[in-house]
């Protein structure tokens, strides 16, 4: 009978904790982007070596524009229990998410050994008001690519030092004839143009805000904007950037058809690859170029972070997630689509292999990443600052005109 | 030909692919007449009538209207009004607008035309409906705004295609009336198709007969009447319709010989003095005998030599108010006699009947036509 | 007459169909037009919210860029439909003609109508594209332009370029609606008014056009009110650019909404949008019922 008894308890407890171990399978959902940085692929294969190393946990990977991950993530704060587990943000919204309460705080699961051998630059990527909302994952800026055989054919040696001198040396391809437009870029009404007009402000030493007050009306905001005309009107840039995204300035650079093209670290892998680009191995990479008197190089801030909705029921899990993808080994096995976040890689051979020029460019351009405004309300500062370049940039108002109206704007946002 | 006529259709076909819908149409129609086109449904008479107002096309021929050509001629160029069997009014405009549609759009300064919508109005005493829709009115005013519009414009040729169809019977005879008075007022030239072949003999100036797309006959009520050119003429007008009798014609010395098989074996004979003999084929021929059944009446009605009496048994007797009509049967076909109205008679009864002779008619057994 | 028995009934058997209707359409709009008299906004933690008035509308209705959107979204409105209705009849009319192919034809002609939005719109952005599109190809080889250009990236001409994707993809619902119409016109009415005088124009004015034009207002009335909260074609081809030229009034709701995050202010977008809908539908109610009463010459 006792006998009987143990054999009964024994196996309805083992039934118990073979369920239990059941129930701990866990999927989790990400939010991932599908453009610029980590390819679908890398990022897939990432996922596959975490989901072997924790049994029992299964990442549900989705893809989207990163033109559409802001409203994503925003929508899915309503879906409670369905919504995002891991969700990849942007460098830009911490200051409104922070508010919105739609990322939680992770300040104290980051080790603070972290804060030293992470870069700087990546943890503004994650930070608000003090606390942290994410880990930083991607750390990215725009580069200044060039054409090395069209440079050559120019009689030019050295790539620019100034945005002066870029201007200069487009001139000269330009009367070469060597290539009609030597100048592509980005500058859709989009996010990507503001890229591009931080990069400029910053190279020019000037600001967005000054004490809560519009100040890019003038100094070196004005600057870069009047430098973004001036290059349309003299025919060095390809008119049909005022429609582009980054993967068609990608596009044009690798059919050989631009000298010089501003993009993320991404395009660097792409653009030498012979199956994806015409110039494969004709592609060189340094830091944006600088203004004299006032910078020896600029960039702008583009880094991304991964952080967990305020609204997941797996937590831990996903936080497992985020540290695994952001640990140094796998940022360094997958450096070539995006560099890591941790000083230490940059001296890492695998991480340098085949992208001596990326790394050195890199080493100057994260020292000097610029900001843009990190307010809650950026959404809307950058729409308006959007509108009202794209109407400079398509000669339908003047600089001073346009900048004077965009301040206006931004003052009366609720 | 006559000077001047105000249609003349000369050698009209008309094809539909392969199969002939017309057939050599001639037709020639005098200022003021009153042309009935009458047949039987798919004789081509509402085809003709379109090839005319221009709305088909014809295959080969030609039409002329006031003397001038308009074979190919559109139909507004052609001086023509019609009025539909369905109406054809506009929903959307007044009767005041449907009926100077014609004259709107042929650009009639507002006081001339509002002037003719008036004194049409008047002669078809609708002037107090001007204003309404035609969905607010009845059949018979629908009819008189359709014929309206036709008359506003003064055109040369006016086309009917069956207009009364539509009416109910009562409706239909005081219509007709008003046509035909419309017409004598006016002296309009009119071209008029119907399958109703009473219209067609109260209306018509002249008739033109047709079947499976060939004229007929074209002749005025009378002779249509009394002289059909064949069997086909003389079954179809007139109702009831004439008696074609199978029977032997011999030609004798003071006249026709006619013996008409009688049921059970029996004969009528009879002699016909009035018919010249030649028009008949020597020696004893099997002919078509035609009669009307108000030339085989009963005693009471009969004189003269023209007239001649055999005895007949009745099958069926149908009393119908001013007269009694009855069936006899006679030449293989069942012969309506007209009796009068108090005749004593009934059914399976042999009675007398008088047969007036001037009123025969002959027709070949098989091809039909008129000897 | 119903008696009273039955008029309960009546009601007792419509009451399961009205509250499902009530509940997804008075609900929402209870709620939208409660959220736009306060300063609501869409965070993930709760925050207090207060009860503002008009003031939302106010900002709304003295903001120059959303007065801009409302009259760029008049333009989009009676250009795109009147072109449809135009293009639509026209088509129709050639449709009504007995030719060869007539039956094929009229099957293909549904086809840009089938396709979805987003697709159509990708579809003639790539037409559209400065670069390798088709539109530069074709016109250059037709001699029309001597350089390839940009079309959906021009402020001048971006308007027009979505304008006429979405021509392309609505008008076979005119023509069909239209097609339909013409073949109940009576056959006689034609007759008689080719023997009166009426050319083929003057015949299509007074005759048919006035026939067919009880079915051709249902047809546009919606494609008003749908061309009027135009929204996913734009965001597609050009999210609103370039220099805001596409942005119509709906982009509003939705830049408010999702971007900025204030649901407050974007519900009184939304009234607003649905309040001039409503007034264009009463418009053409008014219109209808004069065509179906009185006519009009």
């Amino acid at each position: 009978m006792k006998a009987i008894k143990k054999l009964v308890l024994g196996s309805a407890l083992a039934t118990l904790a073979m369920a239990s171990t059941a129930l701990a399978d866990t999927t989790l959902n990400a939010l991932f982007m599908s453009q610029a940085a980590y390819s679908e692929d890398d990022i897939k294969s990432m996922t596959a070596q975490f989901e072997a190393a924790n049994p029992g946990v299964k990442v549900s990977l989705e893809f989207v524009p990163y033109e559409a991950l802001h409203d994503k993530i925003i929508a899915a704060a309503g879906a409670g229990d369905d919504g995002y587990d891991v969700v990849l943000f942007d460098v830009i919204w911490p200051a409104e998410f922070a508010t919105g309460g739609f990322l939680t705080d992770v300040s104290d699961r980051i080790p603070a050994a972290y804060t030293d051998e992470v870069f700087e630059g990546a943890w503004t990527t994650v930070e608000y008001e003090g606390k942290r909302y994410g880990m930083p994952w991607i750390l990215d800026t725009k580069y200044l690519f060039y054409n090395t055989e069209i440079l050559a054919e120019a009689g030019i040696s050295e790539p620019p030092k100034t945005w002066t001198e870029l201007m200069t040396q487009a001139r000269q391809i330009k009367e070469k004839g060597l290539v009609e437009y030597p100048l592509v870029w980005s500058w859709s009404q989009s996010e990507a143009m503001i890229c591009d007009f931080t990069t400029l402000t910053a190279a020019n030493d000037g600001k967005f805000f000054d004490a809560g007050e519009p100040a890019f009306t003038t100094g070196g905001a004005k600057d870069a904007v009047t430098f973004m005309k001036a290059t349309l009107d003299e025919g060095l840039t390809n008119p049909a950037s005022r429609e582009y995204f980054e993967e068609d300035v990608r596009r044009v650079f690798s059919n050989g058809e631009a000298a010089f093209a501003l993009n993320w670290t991404y395009m660097n892998a792409l653009a030498n690859d012979p199956k994806e680009s015409k110039v494969a191995g004709k592609v060189k990479v340094v830091s944006a170029p600088g203004v004299e008197g006032k910078s020896t190089a600029s960039s702008v801030n583009g880094s991304m972070g991964l952080g967990i909705p305020a609204n997941s029921p797996h937590a831990d899990e996903a936080w497992a997630y985020i540290s695994f993808l952001t640990q140094k080994d796998i940022q360094d096995d997958y450096a070539k689509l995006s560099l890591p976040i941790w000083k230490a890689s940059y001296s890492e051979p695998k991480v340098m292999e085949g992208q001596e020029d990326l790394i050195a460019a890199a080493k100057e351009s994260i020292a000097v990443m610029y900001p843009r405004p990190l307010v809650p309300s950026y959404t809307e500062v950058s729409d308006i600052l959007q509108k009202n370049i794209h109407q400079v940039l398509l000669d339908q108002a003047g600089v001073d005109e346009a900048l004077e109206a965009a301040a206006e704007r931004v003052k009366r946002i609720r | 030909m006559p000077e001047n006529p105000i249609l003349c259709i000369d050698k009209l076909q008309k094809t539909y692919g392969d199969a002939p819908i017309l057939k050599d149409i001639a037709i020639s129609m005098d200022p003021g007449e009153f042309l009935v086109l009458v047949g039987p449904s798919g004789c081509g008479k509402s085809t003709l009538l379109n090839c005319i107002s221009g709305l088909t096309d014809i295959s080969s021929g030609s039409i002329t209207i006031a003397g001038r050509d308009r074979t190919h001629a559109e139909p507004a160029d052609r001086d023509i009004a019609m009025v539909f069997q369905s109406y054809a009014l506009f929903p959307n405009m007044s009767v005041e607008r449907n009926i100077g549609f014609g004259l709107e759009v042929r650009k009639v300064p507002e006081p001339e035309k509002k002037s003719k919508v008036a004194d049409v109005a008047k002669l078809l005493k609708i002037e107090h409906l001007l204003q309404r829709k035609p969905a607010e009115l009845s059949g018979g005013q629908r009819q008189r705004v359709a014929m309206g519009r036709a008359l506003v414009r003064d055109p040369e040729l006016f086309l009917f295609d069956e207009p009364l169809s539509n009416l109910d019977a009562k409706l239909r005879v005081s219509m007709r009336t008003e046509i035909k008075r419309i017409h004598q007022t006016t002296g309009a030239s009119i071209v008029y198709v119907t399958h109703d072949q009473i219209e067609a003999m109260t209306l018509a100036t002249r008739i033109v007969v047709m079947k499976d797309g060939v004229i007929q006959q074209i002749g005025t009520p009378n002779e249509i009447y009394n002289r059909p050119v064949n069997a086909f003429v003389a079954d179809f007008m007139g109702a009831p319709s004439m008696n074609l009798m199978k029977g032997t014609a011999t030609r004798q010395a003071d006249g026709i010989r006619l013996e008409i098989p009688a049921p059970q074996g029996s004969t009528i004979e009879l002699t016909d003095h009035d018919t010249d003999p030649d028009r008949l084929p020597a020696g004893p021929a099997e002919v078509l005998i035609g009669l009307r059944p108000e030339a085989m009446t009963d005693r009471a009605r009969a004189d003269g030599r023209s007239v001649q009496v055999a005895d007949c048994v009745l099958d069926v007797v149908e009393p119908a108010g001013a007269d009694t009509y009855a069936v006899v049967h006679l030449g293989g076909t069942e012969a309506i006699v007209r009796l009068s109205a108090d005749a004593p008679v009934a059914a399976g009864q042999m009675t007398p009947i008088a047969f007036d002779l001037s009123r025969i008619s002959y027709f070949d057994v098989s091809s039909g036509t008129r000897l | 007459m119903l008696g009273r028995r039955q008029k309960q009934e009546k009601w007792m058997l419509l009451a399961p169909a009205m509250f499902v209707l009530a509940l997804i359409t008075l609900v929402p709009l209870a709620n939208t037009l409660w959220l736009s008299f306060t300063d609501t906004r869409i965070t993930a933690i709760a925050t207090p919210v207060h009860f503002i008035g008009l003031e939302n509308y106010v900002y709304a209705l003295t903001d120059p860029d959303f007065q801009a959107a409302l009259y760029r979204t008049l333009y989009f409105t009676i250009v795109s439909v009147g072109l449809e209705g135009v293009l639509g009849i026209a088509v129709a009319v050639l449709l009504n003609q007995p030719f060869r192919g007539q039956l094929v034809l009229r099957a293909l002609i549904i086809l840009p109508w089938a396709v979805p939005t987003i697709v159509n719109a990708v579809a003639w952005r790539l037409i559209y594209q400065p670069d390798y599109g088709a539109l530069n190809s074709l016109l250059y080889q037709l001699g029309l332009i001597s350089d390839y250009r940009s079309w959906i990236g021009d402020p001048s001409t971006a308007m027009n370029m979505v304008i006429l994707a979405d021509v392309w993809k609505n008008f076979p619902l005119v023509a069909y609606v239209a097609l339909a119409a013409l073949q109940t016109v009576p056959g006689d009415l034609l007759k008689a008014a080719a023997i009166e005088g009426a050319g083929p124009w003057k015949r299509f004015r007074s005759i048919t056009l006035p026939w067919i034009a009880g079915p051709l207002l249902v047809v546009m009335v919606l494609r008003t009110i749908e061309a009027f909260r135009v929204f996913d074609i734009i965001y597609v081809m050009t999210s609103g650019g370039p220099a805001d030229s596409t942005k119509t009034a709906s982009f509003f709701i939705y830049q408010e909404y999702f971007n900025y995050l204030r649901s407050g202010s974007g519900a009184s977008y939304a009234v607003l949008v649905a309040g001039i809908s409503a007034v264009l539908i009463l418009a053409y109610y008014s219109v209808a019922k004069r065509q179906a009463a009185g006519g009009t010459a």
